[in-house]
Order: structure tokens, then sequence, then C-alpha cells
């Protein structure tokens, strides 16, 4: 087992590697560092030169991105060249903020689509499995982004106008009250819900079927049978034997999803004005803010490669045919 | 019992099926059942016939295709037309739908952007389609470097959440509608590439595979008339489903405002315009929202009953 | 656990341990329902190794899995008919009347080992599970009774065994699981379906052997579902050969390889394999294919195939009839005086 941890952890490293030359290559590619600070008139030449020279641009791209590679290690990512502050920072309140709704929204989507999941392949096409089914495929088809504006009008406008209130039943932007100070939790959660929402739909849709399909082959199994034909009751038989089963691959489904929660709440967190990391990645790359596109980048993809890897060692942990294989 | 069929998941039904299969053709017609030799086409158009919301979907798209086609016959104004004494009008007569902050027409510009927004969808996917069965079907019929190559370059693309990528791509190549079906298309070939690679894979074991070589058949030959019509269903099945996922997708992308650009009107720029109408003007955010929803829907429910129809050991019990 | 039947000698003897007395199973599908067993009766004697034989398709498993009720939901049903276990309906029994008796008095193990365990729970457990799923007992003694039963059916170092996972044993070491686990409350009645199917000529003797040892231990009887007359063979005491659903013949094993009735049974006959002839791919030389159940045929139900039919074959029902002491077949002609196989339909 652990040989088999320490052997994909291995595996990752040279991954990790060849991501961060494409992700270099890639953001080198799309944003020039000096363009924002060229066309602002007051920056002289000189200026620019110097920042050029401090960043190691006028080196060739390989010793750049071996410069950048050995600051990015030791977190040194350096300084907003628009903003002019400095990068770690902001991806770390960013990074906070989307797993406070990230994490939210993925322990509400869990419950209820493992839930769903599982009553539906259980009571395999009754009216709560089609029922169940419809609304997923409603769910898979709806533009998160709509959504997140009808919800935003439906909260923001229609209820306030029909039941005359003073503000609106849910706040439809922000973390928190304009104004408030120190944490408020009910103030918090009640920022949360809508987001949730939007995001859950999604999630819960996506596995519900997961589970119900990964449930029914459990269901349809041999060893299902056989686990009734020794005189199991119902409950064992479901509990021990289908259920650990059947989620095991939604496990690891889940876990890779964690890792790209990091930069996959663009759309929300813009639409609620949610002070993550999607937000900060749109207005990084609005203003052609290469330091922090960049880092933002390659913080993503660091994310995305180790959350795989737990992915994988949870599925080994999980199903004993890998571990010996 | 089962010594033989083990791939469904009611080993006894599917070697009823089976059993049937020997039956005179005339008995077979009246239980709805398929004789021996009809065509695997005409199979999977009785099974697709049978799902009715699939039937429906696909009715409704080629109406919405038939409208974005004919668009300059089926819209009451130009897309660009601006009526400006008429700004934000509600939807009621003269304007059905309403107009925007320019005064132009809504449901005009709806029918526009529909053009736009399945151009780029069936674009989308079928070159996504094309590159993605080439590039599977070599890499699961050679298999070794050129598979492994695939493999990685595909986990590679895979560990960057694609709406980032495409947001960095669209940013790099421009915001025209062809710029847009290009950025989509490197990036939407993938997934269909594995599935073929799967099915390749497992193609190249079988017996009819090694009979066309006995009988010296080319490489060519062997990939394009044996194996890629036996791989067909699933092609069809992601194809279709890519085409939901493209229009979302540009959806996303141009209501971020990375994606297609104003004048032209897609569903998601009008989207995206109407953002901060969404008080006063709500209209404006229904309507290109239900159009995507409802396309979307369509695309996925008939993505749904092709796969029951080219796999119906799904799908065995009557409902 | 009172109310749990066991065997009383002076009461149950002479009874049969399970009668089944005109047993329909049917199957929703697609198509219309189908019926996979249509009115079939038998019965099976105290340590009697009773055989099921017959094609693919031909409803013995449905047999099998109807008797403990575990046919596949919600397509499957049994639409008449009674099973009784000593006298005791298990079709008409409550779900957890049901669930006492599997397991704990009629034990079944199934054609392929591998996907018939839990992949993920190691085999010892499964087998403690048995006992604590029908008696009160310790984890601890539960598995040592799951080790005890690993050793008794061949497996060795049964001690380390016990902690591996089904993946880590061969195909034959996966059935002798299976086994240990059925046999673990000492049952009445073992049903297995197809148990060597799925393994090497020279294991299914060995799994054979197995089967026939723990029936001698432990007094049980075993209904053997296979379509193998070569498994038949030195392990059954009576068969029963099915077609399409019905009973069409029942014979001690020797009659039935000396005297076949039904000319199904000669065909099955000539299509055996034997353990002295290497395998000859999958069974039936019998031309044609068996009929659907969807639109049985109206009459004889092998008539399309059989290559002694008679006008009266396709227009009228051969009811079972009487042809020897203990031997019944479903032939209209089964009691005409030489009625056999010409040599070249039973290739020697």
């Amino acid at each position: 087992m652990g040989q088999y941890i320490a052997r994909r952890a291995l595996v990752s490293i040279p991954v990790l590697l060849i991501a961060s030359i494409s992700v270099f290559a890639i953001v080198k590619a799309t944003a020039s560092p000096v363009a924002a600070i060229r066309s602002n008139p007051r920056v002289s030449q000189a200026a620019i030169e110097k920042y050029t020279h401090d960043l190691g641009l006028d080196k060739p791209p390989p010793e750049q991105y071996l410069t950048w590679l050995g600051n990015f290690i030791r977190g040194k990512w350096g300084t907003s060249i628009v903003t002019g502050r400095p990068v770690g920072p902001d991806i770390r309140d960013g990074l906070f903020n989307t797993m406070i709704l990230g994490i939210t929204s993925f322990l509400v989507s869990i419950v209820l689509g493992v839930g769903v999941g599982i009553f539906s392949a259980v009571r395999q096409y009754s009216f709560f499995d089609y029922l169940s089914t419809g609304s997923a495929f409603l769910g898979l088809s709806i533009p998160v982004f709509w959504f997140a504006l009808i919800l935003q009008i439906v909260f923001g406008l229609y209820l306030t106008n029909w039941f005359h209130l003073a503000t609106p039943v849910l706040p439809t932007a922000g973390m928190f009250s304009p104004g408030a100070t120190g944490i408020d939790l009910i103030d918090r959660i009640r920022h949360l819900i809508l987001p949730v929402t939007v995001l859950s739909v999604q999630i819960v849709a996506l596995y519900s079927r997961y589970t119900r399909a990964g449930m029914l082959d459990v269901l349809h199994s041999d060893y299902l049978r056989t686990a009734r034909a020794k005189g199991l009751n119902e409950r064992t038989v479901m509990m021990r034997h289908a259920m650990r089963n059947a989620l095991t691959p939604l496990v690891s489904v889940a876990a890779i999803d964690v890792g790209a929660l990091a930069g996959g709440l663009i759309v929300t967190e813009t639409i609620f004005s949610w002070p993550g990391m999607g937000v900060l990645f749109i207005s990084a790359m609005e203003n052609g803010d290469y330091s922090v596109v960049l880092t933002w980048m390659m913080i993503v993809v660091a994310f995305v490669i180790v959350f795989n890897l737990i992915a994988d060692i949870l599925y080994a942990v999980l199903d004993p045919r890998i571990r010996y294989d | 019992m089962t010594d033989d069929i083990k791939s469904a998941h009611h080993p006894e039904i599917g070697e009823l099926e089976i059993a049937a299969a020997e039956l005179p053709d005339d008995t077979l017609a009246r239980m709805g059942l398929d004789a021996v030799g009809a065509s695997q086409w005409r199979i999977v158009w009785r099974r697709l016939l049978r799902h009715r919301l699939a039937i429906a979907s696909f009715g409704i798209l080629v109406l919405l295709g038939v409208i974005a086609v004919f668009a300059n016959v089926f819209a009451p104004h130009g897309y660009a037309t601006q009526y400006l004494s008429q700004q934000l009008r509600s939807p009621g007569a003269g304007h059905w739908l309403g107009t925007d902050t320019l005064g132009r027409d809504e449901l005009s510009r709806l029918i526009y952007g529909g053009r736009i927004s399945l151009a780029v969808g069936f674009g989308v996917a079928l070159s996504a389609g094309v590159i993605g069965t080439i590039v599977g079907s070599l890499a699961g019929f050679y298999g070794g470097r050129l598979d492994t190559l695939l493999m990685r370059v595909t986990d590679l693309f895979l560990s960057i959440p694609l709406l980032v990528i495409l947001i960095v791509a669209a940013t790099l190549l421009g915001g025209s509608v062809l710029d847009i079906v290009i950025v989509l298309s490197i990036f939407f070939w993938m997934p269909l590439a594995r599935i073929v690679r799967g099915s390749f894979l497992s193609l190249r074991e079988k017996e009819f595979v090694e009979a066309a070589r006995s009988v010296g058949a080319s490489n060519f030959r062997i990939i394009v008339r044996h194996m890629l019509p036996n791989a067909i269903g699933p092609i069809i099945v992601n194809v279709t489903l890519a085409v939901a996922e493209a229009i979302l997708i540009e959806s996303v992308l141009s209501f971020l405002g990375f994606g297609i650009q104003p004048p032209t009107p897609t569903w998601g720029n009008m989207l995206a315009e109407s953002r901060d109408l969404a008080t006063t003007a709500p209209w404006l955010v229904w309507f290109p929202g239900l159009c995507i929803l409802l396309t979307v829907l369509c695309v996925n429910f008939l993505g749904d009953g092709l796969r029951d129809a080219f796999d119906p050991t799904q799908d065995l019990i009557k409902r | 656990m009172t109310d749990v039947t066991y065997f009383d000698p002076e009461r149950d003897s002479a009874r049969p341990v399970i009668a089944v007395e005109d047993l329909v199973a049917e199957f929703r599908t697609e198509a219309g329902i189908v019926r996979a067993v249509d009115g079939v009766s038998f019965d099976i004697a105290q340590k009697e190794v009773f055989a099921v034989v017959g094609e693919s398709g031909c409803g013995k498993s449905t047999v099998a899995l109807s008797v403990l009720g575990l046919l596949p939901q919600p397509a499957g049903r049994i639409a008449g008919g009674k099973v009784l276990f000593r006298g005791e309906d298990l079709v008409s029994a409550s779900p957890a009347r049901l669930r006492q008796v599997r397991g704990d008095r009629i034990a079944m193990i199934f054609q392929d080992p591998l996907s018939a365990l839990n992949p993920t729970i190691r085999v010892g457990e499964q087998i403690a599970e048995v006992f604590r799923a029908h008696r009160e007992i310790e984890p601890k003694v539960a598995w040592e009774q799951a080790v005890e039963l690993l050793s008794i059916v061949g497996i060795p170092r049964a001690l380390a065994r016990a902690k591996d996972y089904p993946h880590q044993f061969s195909g034959g070491m996966r059935q002798r699981v299976m086994i240990a686990m059925a046999i673990a409350l000492r049952p009445a009645l073992l049903i297995a379906d197809e148990p060597t199917t799925a393994l090497d000529v020279t294991i299914q003797a060995q799994i054979l052997e197995v089967l026939l040892d723990v029936r001698e231990r432990f007094d049980m009887a075993i209904l053997l579902i296979t379509h193998d007359l070569g498994v038949v063979a030195g392990t059954a005491d009576r068969v029963m050969v099915m077609y399409a659903g019905k009973k069409v013949e029942e014979a001690p094993a020797l009659d039935l390889y000396r005297t076949p009735k039904h000319p199904y049974t000669w065909g099955l006959l000539g299509s055996t394999t034997r353990v002295d002839r290497p395998r000859t791919g999958s069974l039936p030389q019998i031309p044609g294919s068996p009929p659907s159940l969807l639109v049985p045929p109206p009459a004889c139900r092998f008539a399309p195939r059989c290559p002694r039919v008679q006008p009266i074959c396709r227009t009228d029902y051969p009811e079972l009839r009487k042809v020897d002491v203990g031997q019944v077949a479903a032939c209209h002609f089964a009691q005409d005086p030489g009625w056999g196989p010409a040599p070249e339909e039973v290739p020697a």
C-alpha cells in the first residue's frame, strides 16, 4: 500500500513539471508582461526596462522559465504590475473564499446527490426515479450563469415587489453585508445560499446520475445475489455489500472535482461578486496582469494534479483489487 | 442458463431476445421486434422512435434549425436595427419580446443569435467529432507510441479547467465566430478520441478484423470499413452531446466577454448585455436563457435516446 | 432461531427434502411476458444429487433461482406452483421466513465465482457473515469457523488465505470458497448452478469431488444445474432434462444414459463433452436452436428440431408418460417398444 502511494506520488512530479512548462508557455503567449504598463503614459521607458530586467524578461525563454519556477517554488510570487500589490495574499484570499463557497456546495451536493441517486436506483422506474431523472436532465442543461441571473431577479426583484419588502429576502451579491464588522455567521450563511444553490444544482444532477448508475450496476451484480442467497437481511445487503461498492467510484470522482474547485467557480463568483479565485482570474485576464495569471494558473493546475493523486490513492484504499496490481 | 451471454444485466432476458431473433418476420413485426438481417440502422431507428421524448426533441431542434437558417425570413426586424424611440420596451405588440437598451427588437436578435449559437454548436461538434474519431482510431488501431502520446496530451489538457484554458485561448485568437469555433474544437475532441480509442482497442482483437486482415485488406480499409461501423454508436451519441456542451460553453464565454463580440448577437452575449438591466428589463434575461435551455435540453434528450437506441442492453424492461 | 426447521430423521427421512410442484416462472421483457419455466415438478430426497440439464435458455437456472425466491427483480416473478421445503411452501412464505431459510437450510453456489463473491470484502469475512446472519455468535468464533470451512473444502494455508480478497484466488479456489460459504450452516439442500462451467476441465473434476465430499459429510441433498451431461455422469443420482421451459424427461442417471426416451435427450447425449476427450467449444450439435418462449410452438416444443417428428407432434401436446420405474418422458412415442436413438443419433 505504502509502496503504491509512493510510486503514484513520484509519477505526479514529472506531470507537474510538464504542466508548469505548458502553463508558462501558454501565459507567455497570451499576455505580454509589460503591455499593461506600456500603455500607461506616466511610466517612463527606463522604468519599463528596469521592470523587464527585474523579471528576467531580457533572457531567453528557458532561462526565464527556470527563474520563474525557482521563484514560484520558493513562494516568491512577485507583485502585480497592474495593482502594485503582492500576488501571494490576493491568491490566498481568493482561494480561501472560493473554498468556502466550493466546499459548502460540495457537502450539500454530495448528501443530496448520493441520497437521490441511491433512492432512484433502489426504486428504479418509480415515479421518484422518473422525477429525479427529469430533474437531472434539467440541471445538466440549464446554463449556470443564466440560472444565477434568474435567482437574482427572483430574490432581488420579484419577491421584493410582490410582498412589498423593504429589503430583498436574500442578498444577491457579495460575501457579507456592506459595513458589517466582525464575522456575523447568519449574515455569511444568507450570502451563501444563492451561489451554493446555483453550484449545487449542477453537481447534484451529475452525482445523482453517477450514483444511480453505480448503484444499479451493483444491484444487478452476482455478488449481491450471493449476499441475498446467504440470507443476509436487506439492511446488511444494502449497507455492506451494495453502497460501499457503488460509491467507490464516486469518491474518487469527488476528490478530482474538489481539486478542480480551485479554478472552477469563475461564472458563479462573477455573477454573485464573490471575491474568489474566479473573480481574480477574470480581472487579471482583462487587465493583462501577467504575474497574477501565471501564478493563478500554476496554483490551479497544482491543485488539480494533487487531488488527482489523492483520488487515485483513495480508490486504492477502497478497492482492494487496485492495490495488488 | 447464462452460459454464453453475460453482457446484459438480465442475462435471461438477453438470451430470450436472441431466441426471438430466430422467429419468422411477420411474428416479429407483430411484436415490434427486429428480424435477423434488418440493418443496424433500421434497428436503431426503430428503437429511437419508441423514445418519444427524443423524437419530440429532434423535432424541436429541426424547427430551431430551420428558423436559424432562414433567420432573415422569420425575424420581423434586423438584428442591429435600432428603434431609438422604443428603448427597453417590455414585451407586447410591435415587439413581441420587447426591445433592448438600444431599441433593438429582442425577438429578431434571438433568431439571429440562435443562428450563431447553433452554428457554433454544430460546427464544434462536427469538427471535434472528425478530429476525435481520426486521432482515436489511429491511437486505438496502431497503439504504441502514438497511443501513449495521445493519452499524455489528453491528461495534460484535462489538468487545466476547460473554461480557464478556453478563456486564455480565446484571448489569443480573437472574438469572431470562426475563432470561437476553432478554439472550442481544439479542446473538444479529446473525450471522443478516448472513447474511440477504447472501442478500437477491443475491436482490434475481434475475429472479423482478423479475418479482414487475413484476406489482405489494407489498414485503411480495415479501419474505415470494418472497425468504424462497429464503433459508430458511441461516436454519434458523443457528437450529439458535444453540441449541447459547445452551445453552453460558447454562451458562458460570450457572457464573460471572452467569446463572440458584439454587435454579432449570440444568446450568450445578449445575456451579458442584459446583466446590468436585470432589475429594469428582466425579459432581456429570461428569453435568451430559455432559448439556451430549450436547445441544450433537446440535444441532451436526443443524445440520451440515441444512447438507448444504440445500446439496448441498458433498457430491456418494459417501462 | 427456534422456528428454523431442522432435520428430524424419524419424521423426515421418508419425505423429500424439497418438492417442486407445477412451478411457473415468468419474466417481463420489452417484447412481452416470457414463461421461462412452465409447469415443472420434481422432488429431491435426502442426500440425493438431482441434476437438471438442458441447453442455455431452457429455464434450468430459473428453476434454481425460484427455489430461493431470487429471481431478478423487478422483471421476474413466480406465477404459479409450489416449492415445498420439508412440507413448507416457500413461494408463499414471508420475506423474513425466506431469509431465514436462505443460506441456512438451503444454500446456493453460482456459475462464476469471481463475480459471485464481493470483490471488496475478505473471503473469510464473507463466510463469517453467514454465521452472523443466522446465529448469535461472537465475531471471533465466526471467523475461526470460516477458516475451518476453508480447510474443509481443501484450501491450503486457510488461516492466511481467509484474509485475502477474491481476486487473489484462482478460479477453482474461488469456487471452493463459494462452497465453504454455502455449507457453513450444514444446509439440507445445496443448489449448485453450473458450478463448473467457468472452470478448466481438470478443475471441474476437483470441484465435483468437493461437492460429493461435503454431501457425504453433511448429509446434504444437491440440486445440480448444468448444461453438460458429462458433469452429470458419475455425480448425479437422478436427472431431469428441460427444454424450452418444460420438463421433457426424468430418470435415474444410469437409465437416462442407457435408455433415453426423449429425442432431445438423445441429442444432448450426442453432444456431451467427455473428460477423456478434448473439449469441442460450445454445446449444441443438435440442429437448429431453441424456440422463442414468447411464442412457443403450439404442441411439442421440440418438434421443429426433432429428427423423428410426426404430424401429431405439431398438433397435440405430449404429456409426461411413465416409461419405466422412476423414468418419465414427454414424447408421444416414449412408450413404443424399441423407441430409442438409432446408432447414428448417438455418436459413440
